[in-house]
């Protein structure tokens, strides 16, 4: 919709420009969803020509301003887990055409439960990269990134530029499942398994809590030991609680899917 | 900036925060519409440089250099249709059409491997109409028209107009045809239940483009429903253009006219409003319990409302037969209570109506059912002769009841009436949920009996509905819910005790089934739970009380209504379709095993 207290349009991704009532615009499809009575300049970033996808020695880093549409078409023979990109690019509810527009580093500052991209880098171990007003830069994990319901650990003015994920990740086999309470309806429960190289397991739970949660064994756990694992790292106020479902069929779908994962990564 | 629309370069540059949907609306490319704004429904959805997007969502400066198609200008500009227009044409893949450009656009993109996936590829499009059969057969080329003789399925006459983008919804009007437009946006209440105690608008007057705010000291001291029937009093006088209480969040305080939307979102925000607030409440039991607060305490009988003391719109209490005895007699009784949710039309037409003046007279074109009984109500509300007013209606976007209402008319009139301009509303999809109408929300109990043969021996009926702040339909939705939903068992021992309660909520209005689906929900659940309580098929249940053609339909009194007549008869064929189709699952899950999941899982159909 229009956003009729907005009277600048400018291209910049240099956070330095950054003032008071300035939201950074990528696709535009977050912003231009709500009304807005208080912005009033909008700095478009997809001027900056950052390459959407780069495969360097380290692994893949994927600029903020990616679109779920280049992200989905990425493939890369050597690395198995790029299976995921689909999976997640599949798991939002908005339409193919949202796709074109949408990016990863919106859908990430978005920071709902059920973004899908946050799932996907997260899982792979993603570090952000945020460049902050004062010139400088910085870098976190995703699943620090996003620390809440629409909130993230993103300060006043800073900016995403790129997500990072390791090669080691990238190659580890991987085990998605997803739920939600309607068919290609949004993600009420969204975990994502993958094998480490030294024979461990990480599991990954998004959608069915507030953020990210991540489970890490050195070795292949049992039924039990996976149990008591989700016992600790989540407690009940973290399962999330909205119209997609019930914090408790959220907890009991994690704990379900969670096995599935196990087991079919077991061997 | 170069921006090429079909083809063509724009005549204009759009806003910095302005959207492609309504640059491109602006450029008279009338066939993008507006759905949902907000990415959901892609109604609005349009090609750039041949990617299909939806352009509500789409920064329309991002189209600088970028060649955008509409469904204007889809086909080649030999004046003949795109092959995907054709198969909407074909297959009739719409109903009323607003969905239709948007379909069109996509289903013009999708490759033979998205068509194979439908539910997931055009998940993106909304059709409220529910006509997605047809839809999938216009995308998938299957062809149902056929013209000539008698029985043939001839297309609709608007179906070109549809498929084009041609068809004039309400806004759909050039902008040369409505010069010196103004734009109304309204101050809605943040509060349940106030008192208005003052409102500055001076602030509002001084905002660049703002050329009046109309307050209730503007509005005439008339009541009257937003309700539309034949007769006026059918409806409670509850109602002002602005009021100085208001009772519900979302109602109308204040409008703003100005020279662009802009301008009177700005003024809109820019008007300061002293509140005294007061006490709520938000379900009709609350709102019956003595003591409660009460939203129309202030107004007589003479309005047309039931019980003013006590929240009461309108009330029905009826027996006929003898209920209790019927009970006693009953081999089987069963009683519970069921509650029905309160839902939204979602026409994916807002509310919308531009008031102008031809050779003089004050014209409204509305997206409305009701555009005669409209006219009327506006003569009544501001003192005018039948020849001074006239009400049309394009094509409507949809309307399911939602629109035989009047809640944009009204405003839009006064506001021409003062300024002499024209004058246009059109309400956000936000608006439609929190300040138009709903379905009402029912709470049902029921008490029956039944005879170890089959017989209903009695039904009990305690109705409470919410009608919200307004009492628009309420007497007409529970008299009707409670009458039919039960006028077709033959039982003759009915008792019904029902009360439409006014609560501090966006008010319900008119809804598809009209207060039946609230009540044949509960009703039906009942039958079914009477069946089971004495062995019975719960279809065999039904056959064996259902009227049958010429028995009398019975429910408030022990003559039938004098009007209502059997022009046909099908209720037993309904009944057998019913249980065929259940019985074609029943069979479907056999073969599939999966008739009986294990302990874990309850079934339950219907």
């Amino acid at each position: 919709m229009d956003l009729n207290t907005v009277t600048v349009l400018r291209p910049t991704a240099d956070p330095s420009e950054w003032q008071p009532g300035d939201a950074w615009l990528a696709g535009g499809t977050v912003l231009f969803s709500y009304d807005s009575s208080t912005l009033k300049r909008l700095l478009d970033i997809t001027h900056a020509g950052w390459p959407p996808l780069t495969i360097n020695e380290r692994g893949l880093e994927i600029a903020a301003t990616c679109t779920i549409a280049e992200l989905y078409a990425f493939t890369h023979e050597a690395w198995p887990a790029v299976a995921l990109f689909q999976q997640c690019a599949d798991s939002f509810v908005a339409s193919f055409k949202i796709w074109n527009m949408s990016t990863v580093g919106g859908n990430i500052a978005t920071a709902l439960p059920a973004g899908p991209m946050t799932s996907l880098t997260a899982a792979l171990e993603g570090t952000a990269v945020v460049l902050s007003p004062d010139g400088s830069e910085r870098t976190l994990p995703v699943a620090d990134l996003v620390i809440g319901d629409g909130a993230t650990s993103l300060r006043e003015g800073e900016l995403l530029r790129a997500i990072r994920l390791p090669a080691a990740a990238l190659q580890s086999r991987t085990a998605f499942r997803r739920l939600s309470l309607s068919n290609l309806g949004r993600s009420g429960v969204l975990l994502i398994g993958r094998t480490t190289t030294l024979g461990g397991l990480v599991i990954t739970v998004t959608a069915s809590t507030t953020r990210p949660v991540q489970l890490r064994f050195s070795s292949a756990p049992t039924q039990d030991e996976l149990a008591q694992s989700l016992d600790g790292a989540i407690p009940t106020d973290l399962y999330h609680n909205d119209i997609h479902g019930l914090p408790q069929w959220r907890r009991d779908m994690t704990y379900r899917l969670a096995e599935e994962i196990r087991l079919e990564l077991r061997t | 900036m170069k921006i090429n629309i079909n083809r063509r370069p724009a005549t204009s540059d759009p806003r910095p925060g302005q959207c492609l949907r309504t640059f491109l609306r602006e450029q008279e490319n009338l066939g993008v519409k507006k759905g949902c704004d907000g990415g959901d429904c892609g109604a609005c959805t349009v090609h750039v440089d041949g990617v299909p997007v939806h352009s509500c969502l789409y920064p329309a400066v991002r189209a600088d250099g970028r060649e955008v198609t509409t469904i204007e200008g889809l086909a080649d500009d030999d004046g003949g249709l795109h092959s995907v227009q054709e198969q909407f044409l074909a297959a009739q893949g719409f109903q009323c059409g607003f969905c239709t450009a948007g379909m069109i656009m996509t289903a013009a993109t999708c490759t033979e491997e998205q068509k194979s996936n439908l539910p997931r590829n055009l998940k993106g499009n909304l059709c409220r109409c529910t006509g997605y059969r047809a839809i999938e057969d216009a995308v998938c080329g299957v062809s149902h028209v056929t013209s000539g003789g008698h029985g043939d399925n001839v297309g609709a006459p608007a179906g070109r107009g549809v498929v084009t983008g041609t068809a004039a919804y309400t806004l759909d009007v050039p902008a040369d045809e409505l010069p010196g437009l103004l734009h109304l946006k309204l101050l809605r209440s943040p509060h349940a239940h106030a008192r208005i105690i003052a409102i500055d608008t001076a602030s509002a007057l001084r905002v660049p483009g703002v050329q009046a705010v109309f307050t209730h000291e503007d509005s005439p001291d008339k009541y009257y429903s937003t309700a539309q029937h034949e007769l006026h009093t059918d409806d409670p006088d509850d109602t002002r253009l602005l009021d100085d209480v208001v009772r519900f969040v979302g109602q109308r305080v204040a409008a703003v006219v100005a020279d662009s939307v802009a301008a009177a979102e700005a003024g809109v925000r820019a008007i300061n409003v002293e509140y005294e607030v007061l006490p709520f409440v938000l379900s009709p039991e609350d709102a019956m319990a003595p003591g409660a607060v009460l939203l129309h305490g202030d107004k007589s009988h003479a309005s047309g409302i039931a019980a003013p003391h006590r929240n009461v719109v309108a009330e029905l209490h009826s027996s006929i037969g003898d209920p209790d005895g019927g009970l006693v007699e009953a081999d089987f009784v069963y009683e519970n209570t069921y509650t029905t949710q309160r839902v939204q039309h979602v026409a994916l037409e807002t509310h919308a109506s531009i008031a102008y003046f031809e050779e003089g007279r004050l014209t409204i074109r509305s997206s409305t059912q009701v555009p005669f009984l409209t006219k009327r109500s506006l003569c009544r509300l501001f003192d005018l002769p039948p020849n001074e007013v006239r009400v049309v209606a394009g094509r409507v976007g949809g309307g399911f009841g939602g629109k035989q209402e009047m809640l944009t008319e009204d405003i839009v009139a006064l506001a021409a009436l003062r300024v002499k301009r024209p004058v246009q509303l059109e309400l956000t999809r936000e608006e439609q949920f929190t300040s138009t109408t709903t379905r009402h929300p029912f709470t049902i109990g029921v008490k029956a009996g039944v005879k170890r043969d089959g017989t209903i021996t009695a039904v009990v009926l305690t109705v409470l509905t919410n009608t919200g702040a307004y009492g628009n339909h309420a007497p007409g939705v529970m008299f009707h819910g409670c009458n039919e939903s039960i006028s077709v068992y033959k039982c003759t021992n009915k008792r019904i005790d029902a009360h439409a309660v006014y609560t501090n909520t966006v008010p319900a209005g008119a809804f598809r089934g009209y207060g039946l689906s609230q009540m044949i929900f509960a009703i039906e659940s009942a039958i079914d739970e009477l069946a089971a309580g004495i062995g019975m098929d719960p279809m065999e249940l039904r056959r064996r009380n259902i009227v049958a053609k010429g028995d009398p339909m019975l429910s408030m009194h022990s003559e039938p209504e004098e009007d209502v007549l059997y022009g046909s008869y099908g209720l037993d064929q309904c009944i057998s379709l019913v249980q065929d189709a259940l019985d074609r699952g029943r069979s479907r899950d056999i073969r599939f095993g999966a008739h009986d999941l294990g302990p874990g899982w309850r079934i339950g159909e219907g």
